[in-house]
């Protein structure tokens, strides 16, 4: 997990996992008919931080930070979509606007798989960007609807 | 939306003055509401300039009256208490609620949420699940084995829905603040569900 002086690895495979957390909130359970699913609420925009798995295991999301408690995250469960789920281009009828969500690698310290989904418009990025309610509730489906629950949540 | 004139003069009395309400669950004192009866009797003539004192910049109709339907859905009998236990839950969340800056749903999502939740329970359709939204509101979901819908009250005075399942694409649109469109939005979550 430490970085090591690794240099960033600018490099997404589109099948590439990546890892988040989530909670029992996040997710309706499933049957025998049905898998766990992750609700679109639960999914955050226009930023947000998962592991790449190139250089992590799916359970390296539940590990604190440095400085925070050592069991917060052992109750929670973990989501996985890849970086061709995450990645998308959007430009709406008739508009000269794109948007475009991105993966980069982001890497902390203490955590060298630490990777962020960005929101870019026009190749701009600015994180406090808006848009259009529609355009952010379609993306957030389609994240949740590629997501897939490798760890069902206890808490 | 219409509102019995009777049932504002039964839950205010027949001069308005104000009145203290109390949450269902614990009775704790939650809401003040002032409502003078110059504009009870503007409800009574349908008449939709109806101001709030308790939010004396709202000057938004359908924003008034739905805020009056919320706080008199609290005298109401209610079927389903589970549901509003989940609601009324998400009015105590803390700034920060997710450790990710969230902020807690405000008056206009729960205000527009207590309207959709009642629609919801009269129209015979439960959520699978009630819980605030990352991006600030309430959000109900629907699934159906491997399909999925919800709708979404956001605190930017927004409503949004989504269906999709794993061979559709989602279709998610923005929803008008009324009844009728709600009720709309609802058939439609319904019928790709039962579909």
């Amino acid at each position: 997990m430490w970085r090591q002086g690794r240099e960033i690895d600018p490099e997404f495979e589109p099948t590439e996992p990546l890892f988040s957390r989530c909670a029992k909130k996040d997710i309706v359970e499933g049957d025998e008919n049905s898998t766990d699913v992750l609700s679109s609420i639960a999914v955050r925009f226009p930023d947000f931080s998962v592991n790449r798995g190139k250089y992590s295991e799916p359970e390296d999301v539940l590990i604190p930070s440095v400085g925070q408690p050592p069991d917060i995250y052992a109750q929670m469960g973990i989501v996985k979509f890849t970086v061709g789920t995450a990645r998308w281009g959007h430009q709406p009828n008739a508009s000269p606007i794109k948007y475009e969500m991105r993966v980069e690698h982001n890497p902390d310290e203490d955590n060298y798989s630490h990777s962020e989904v960005k929101t870019y418009k026009d190749g701009n990025y600015d994180s406090g960007v808006k848009i259009n309610t529609t355009i952010k509730k379609e993306y957030r489906a389609r994240l949740a609807r590629g997501a897939e629950v490798v760890r069902r949540p206890a808490i | 939306m219409k509102i019995d004139p009777r049932l504002l003069e039964k839950s205010l009395g027949p001069t308005g003055k104000s009145f203290q309400i109390s949450r269902p669950t614990d009775d704790r004192p939650f809401h003040t509401v002032s409502i003078v009866k110059e504009e009870m009797e503007a409800t009574h003539a349908g008449r939709e300039k109806l101001q709030h004192p308790a939010e004396p910049n709202s000057t938004d109709p359908s924003y008034t009256v739905a805020r009056l339907f919320f706080v008199l859905s609290h005298f109401l009998d209610r079927k389903s208490p589970e549901f509003w236990e989940q609601l009324e839950k998400l009015r105590d969340l803390p700034k920060d609620w997710d450790t990710y800056k969230a902020d807690p749903p405000n008056d206009f999502a729960l205000t527009w949420a207590h309207i959709i939740l009642s629609i919801l329970i009269e129209s015979g359709f439960p959520p699978t699940k009630i819980i605030a939204s990352v991006e600030g509101g309430v959000g109900f979901v629907f699934t159906q084995k491997d399909k999925y819908g919800d709708i979404e009250c956001l605190n930017s005075q927004e409503i949004v829905a989504v269906i999709y399942d794993r061979k559709t694409e989602p279709d998610a649109w923005t929803v008008a603040l009324d009844t009728q469109s709600i009720k709309l939005a609802i058939d439609k979550i319904r019928s790709f569900l039962n579909a």
